[in-house]
């Protein structure tokens, strides 16, 4: 473990192995670590400093991926705090602000009942909540181009199915605990279901493949059902 | 279209395009994936003279059944674990370039070879006709792309070729090939999280033994063994996992993180396999033992860049004579001549070959291993069909335990010296559960058993000795 120098550069580095370095970035969840650490993720990739191949920012870290037998750890660590004291000291601004049409209910959104039955609230109650909450994307994960969300009001939050469905279709979007997102694949999935978008989060042959990246800024926006 | 393929007629348990995957995406839950013995694939491309980092079949446990088809012959080179690789039911030699016509059929034994090793790499030159997604030709399964449709190749796929390379010089390796022991020791560095387990899980991991399962896949390796206790439970904020990372969830079971892992998970890990590990690790199949070792960071440095200087291009030699290896295209070029047939001999019993058979023009070789004995000698070498049929062996179809009867209480199928149809089943071998007859090639004598009942027998031991008929007392 390298220690920590004071400052606001302060973060602790653990090695794995020779093949990738852990920077422990914070230890508690907020929206401005995760703009701090999508900032730091942003201006390594674009230092692209030899042998550092592949990062991955999540809630409180940043992973970086190292080659051997080109990185120098030492100077990858010490350009790290260059820019993550950079980034306190300029407190980076809001991600991109990205708006995702949602059709809820009906078919594609089938626990919406559940959740206004276990909330309290109404079907068009949940809606309005969940359509007027800031949403900021922490990290992407579990799946190519699956966003995890935090902002979801708390007053939604219901719990996981008890047994998880084997076909969740992708462009659902739903609730699980106190997070919500969209499943970008059809794969298995245990989040209440309150509908879906048309949005495509994952296209490998697009030329942007990815709809949302670390920090962006998400919002629902409640759409009608295309025309049949 | 007249443009080469390869014809698949069985996909085999897992047959994938990879290349060196895609680093770089980490960020959009995308990993980096890619071969999973990334030195294999760069040697087997190296020695059909492509890129290190050219796209190749990754191959896993049980291969599939291939065929060339097009217009023109190509150069293919197969790397990795032994897994019964054969050219026209000749063996296929494995780490040198070898020229396939079309036509050719490579096919793997069903019970995957000698049962060391877990993936083979088939790489052809030119590399295959696939378009890059995502700046790799590498297959995510759970993605779904990338490779041959984003998925495992499946019978009646025909994944097209990329084209001619002209003729190329044979190649093979300058070193003794990577051998794949079925009892590994594995280094590590403790961490990320190795403070939230107690210091006996801590030990227990650098001192016991842990056995590959079945479970294990190209995600990760699911070991049995200790369990790993947690001081604070198994619950975390998620955080990217690294590329080896040794995971233990709730239950206290490892798993080795492999290419083809999430990109970020709430486990905790206890420690991270170093580099020069992985593709050793990528070898391990269910069964066999690891056991983990810890080295420092700069050690572990050390030996990745020891590792990675085994994959270059002076790892590979040009022949500069014509290779012996291909046994028909050395008795084409030998034809009779004592020096050819000494040559095609030592080939055969190279590649492991214990009986061979060939006609032509009117002449038959035919060619055994004598028992006790550990080269092959010629037999005979007289006009086809002068002779009588020899006693034959019967073999074990695949590896398991060979049973005489249908049921431990039921009598045997049949006793020493009774005479038995072309056919007729006489025993079992026993696999993870499933049952493999053991059949007569022919009508004769069943002279004697070579193995007890109920042991364990490799693929290829013979079990039996049956007679002619008219050799009968």
């Amino acid at each position: 473990m390298i220690p920590a120098p004071a400052g606001n550069a302060e973060f602790t580095i653990h090695p794995l192995a020779d093949t990738g370095l852990l920077l422990q970035l914070g230890e508690q969840t907020s929206t401005a670590l995760t703009r701090r650490i999508a900032a730091l993720t942003a201006a390594l990739d674009a230092a692209a400093l030899p042998g550092l191949i592949d990062l991955v920012p999540s809630y409180t870290t940043l992973m970086l991926t190292l080659d051997p037998a080109l990185a120098d750890p030492a100077a990858i660590a010490a350009t790290a705090r260059h820019f993550w004291a950079e980034a306190a000291a300029t407190q980076p601004a809001p991600g991109r602000q990205v708006t995702i049409p949602v059709i809820y209910g009906g078919e594609r959104g089938p626990d919406l009942g559940d959740v206004a039955a276990h909330t309290g609230l109404s079907s068009e109650e949940v809606i309005a909540r969940h359509a007027g909450a800031p949403y900021t994307v922490v990290c992407l994960g579990f799946a190519p181009g699956f966003a995890f969300l935090t902002g979801l009001p708390p007053e939604l939050e219901t719990p996981r199915l008890a047994k998880p469905r084997t076909h969740v279709p992708a462009g659902s979007v739903g609730i699980g605990g106190v997070q919500t997102g969209i499943y970008p694949l059809t794969t298995p999935g245990g989040w209440r279901l309150i509908g879906y978008t048309p949005s495509i989060l994952f296209d490998p042959d697009r030329a942007e493949p990815f709809l949302l990246q670390p920090g962006d800024e998400v919002r629902f926006e409640p759409s009608a059902a295309p025309a049949e | 279209m007249s443009e080469s393929a390869l014809f698949v007629r069985r996909p085999g348990l897992l047959t994938t395009v990879q290349d060196l995957g895609r680093p770089g995406l980490g960020r959009f839950g995308v990993s980096a994936g890619g071969a999973l013995d990334q030195g294999a694939l760069i040697l087997g491309n190296r020695l059909v003279g492509n890129e290190p980092g050219e796209a190749g079949l990754e191959i896993s446990l049980i291969g599939p059944e291939l065929v060339l088809t097009g217009a023109s012959p190509v150069t293919i080179a197969l790397t990795g674990a032994d897994l019964g690789a054969t050219r026209n039911a000749l063996p296929l030699p494995r780490w040198e370039s070898v020229s396939i016509a079309v036509g050719d059929v490579i096919a793997f034994a069903p019970d995957g070879g000698e049962g060391r090793g877990a993936r083979a790499y088939l790489c052809v030159a030119g590399g295959f006709a696939i378009p890059p997604v995502m700046g790799s030709r590498a297959t995510d399964l759970f993605g779904g792309f990338g490779g041959w449709q984003g998925r495992p190749l499946r019978a009646g796929d025909e994944v097209p070729l990329r084209g001619a390379t002209g003729p190329l010089p044979q190649r093979r390796l300058r070193t003794p090939p990577p051998d794949y022991p079925s009892e590994l020791i594995i280094h590590v560095v403790l961490g990320p999280q190795h403070d939230r387990f107690t210091g006996e899980a801590r030990a227990t991991l650098l001192s016991a033994t842990y056995t590959v399962t079945p479970t294990s896949d190209r995600m990760g390796i699911r070991l049995s063994g200790p369990p790993l206790a947690l001081t604070h439970g198994a619950d975390m904020l998620s955080e990217g996992i690294a590329l080896g990372a040794i995971q233990v969830p709730g239950d206290g079971a490892p798993i080795v993180l492999l290419r083809a892992r999430q990109t970020i998970g709430g486990y905790p890990k206890i420690a991270t396999v170093i580099g020069a590990d992985l593709d050793a690790l990528a070898q391990a199949r269910p069964g066999d033992c690891l056991r983990f070792e810890t080295v420092t960071v700069d050690q572990a440095r050390a030996l990745s860049l020891a590792h990675q200087s085994r994959f270059g291009e002076d790892a590979i030699v040009t022949n500069t004579e014509s290779a012996v290896s291909d046994a028909g295209a050395a008795v084409m070029a030998e034809s009779w001549d004592p020096d050819g047939v000494r040559r095609l001999v030592e080939a055969l019993a190279t590649a492991g070959v214990t009986e061979f058979r060939f006609e032509i023009a009117g002449l038959t070789l035919e060619l055994r291993r004598g028992e006790g004995e550990d080269a092959l000698a010629p037999s005979s070498g007289a006009r086809s069909g002068a002779e009588a049929e020899p006693d034959d062996v019967i073999l074990a179809p695949v590896l398991g335990t060979f049973y005489r009867r249908p049921a431990p209480d039921a009598s045997p199928y049949f006793e020493p010296g009774a005479a038995v149809e072309g056919g007729q089943t006489i025993g079992l071998i026993e696999v993870m559960k499933t049952f493999t007859e053991v059949t007569a090639p022919r009508a004769g004598i069943l002279a004697a058993f070579l193995v007890e009942d109920g042991v364990f027998v490799e693929y290829g031991q013979p079990l039996a000795r049956l007679a002619a008929a008219d050799d009968a007392l």
